[in-house]
């Protein structure tokens, strides 16, 4: 197995690129990213991991913004996710100048997959080890949200995650997802806020979220805003508080079952 | 299109290659917009280099009816009115004169019609067949080429004049 993973423009006998699933191992090791796709918003939210004493918290950036209508937040290998996140930001404004319109969530998914997907197969080079998930809008005031991974498949989601907890964080929202929980920007706030709280240790500093929305009648219009730490530690404590709520009521109805049970039999 | 007839076929299609595989990739049809913009880009790299093409693009988009003209000067302006061509300053003649900003569809055609009528009638290098296409939201309607000796007839009625010369012995 070792001869199939030396140069990425060879398979294994069984069909494998073992550097794109390798490049996946790096994915998982990275942070954990959510995005969800509500009613009339997107919301991206990230594991902020502590950052040593000396660094400066200002340049730690997870949530980047790519146009004035498009974010995205990636897990994995950052000095990667830099050189891409550029390109994106330059293939959008390269596409205004030739098109005079702004891109689409969908076209910029696209470009960025491409360009991963040319990295796997290209002699002597690495595919990166990303996964990103692009949130935004599109000129028709539609939320998008659309998650690349290091092979160059892209595709549209309600809901996703990517690195350390993506698999917990994806089995929650598979569960909490519906039209009810995202019918509003309040509403798809909590479902993040609990997603992200699956894995990651609670409180507000190690929680960002990023929401975008449109601007109603304006078509391409955007608004998108990082939450204040106060407002992360507000929609905890919402979260926690419902969390009590419905824990109370469960103990009470166990409580009134077992009280119940022996008077039938 | 007006200028060389070789340019204008070559570019045309061109053209047609780029709109196709953008709506075969984006899932929706091209903006009159970026298709003259593909266009005027195109043209710019050939600049200085004879390319002779004056052309309008125009369409239905998600942003409403649109006019480009673009030439191979690298010129690329939107408008409202437009006509291209040795014969075009006849037919802003006549565009300028009759043009309102609100019109209906018929009378639209009348207006082509006659504009191009009279820029075929004083300009040598114009003439022949006049083809019409009306375009809407959801359609383009070609209508038949009509000879511009005939269509002349037509506009000459309501001017009360004939093309044939006759004599008054006043």
């Amino acid at each position: 197995m070792e001869r199939y993973d030396r140069a990425i423009t060879i398979f294994s006998p069984d069909g494998h690129l073992f550097q794109v699933e390798y490049a996946n191992e790096a994915v998982k090791k990275g942070s954990t990213a959510v995005g969800v796709r509500g009613k009339n918003c997107v919301v991206i939210g990230v594991e902020k991991k502590t950052i040593p004493t000396l660094q400066d918290d200002r340049t730690v950036r997870k949530i980047h913004m790519i146009d004035d209508h498009i974010m995205l937040a990636f897990a994995g290998l950052s000095a990667d996710a830099r050189v891409l996140v550029d390109r994106a930001r330059m293939e959008c404004q390269s596409y205004k100048l030739r098109l005079e319109d702004p891109v689409t969530v969908h076209y910029i998914s696209r470009y960025v997959a491409d360009t991963k997907q040319r990295f796997t197969q290209s002699p002597g080079r690495r595919p990166f080890g990303i996964a990103m998930l692009v949130a935004g809008f599109d000129y028709d005031g539609r939320p998008r949200l659309y998650k690349t991974e290091p092979s160059g498949a892209y595709y549209e989601y309600f809901a996703n995650s990517t690195g350390r907890g993506e698999k917990a964080v994806r089995e929650f929202l598979e569960e909490k997802y519906n039209d009810e929980n995202v019918q509003d920007e309040a509403a798809t706030l909590k479902l993040v806020v609990k997603a992200l709280s699956q894995v990651v240790p609670s409180g507000a500093s190690n929680i960002e979220i990023a929401v975008m929305t449109s601007a109603t009648g304006k078509p391409g219009e955007c608004h998108q805003r990082v939450l204040t730490t106060e407002e992360v530690d507000a929609l905890l404590k919402v979260v926690e508080a419902e969390r009590q709520a419905t824990e109370a009521e469960e103990a009470a109805r166990k409580e009134a079952a077992r009280t119940g049970a022996p008077k039938q039999q | 299109m007006a200028g060389g007839a070789a340019d204008c076929q070559f570019w045309t299609r061109v053209v047609a290659k780029y709109c196709t595989l953008y709506e075969l990739r984006e899932k929706t049809p091209i903006t009159v917009a970026a298709a003259s913009k593909y266009f005027a880009n195109a043209l710019y790299e050939y600049k200085g280099q004879g390319l002779s093409v004056g052309s309008m693009v125009c369409g239905f988009d998600k942003r409403g009816p649109a006019i480009f003209m673009v030439n191979s000067e690298g010129d690329r302006s939107q408008l409202k009115v437009c006509s291209v061509g040795s014969g075009s300053l006849n037919a802003y003649g006549i565009l300028d004169n009759h043009w309102k900003a609100k019109m209906t569809d018929e009378e639209a055609k009348a207006l082509g019609w006659r504009a191009i009528m009279h820029a075929t009638y004083r300009d040598a290098g114009s003439g022949g067949v006049c083809n019409l296409v009306h375009i809407t939201p959801d359609s383009k309607i070609r209508y038949p080429g009509r000879d511009v000796s005939q269509l002349y007839y037509e506009f000459a009625q309501e001017l009360g004049r004939d093309i044939a010369y006759e004599p008054h012995d006043e």
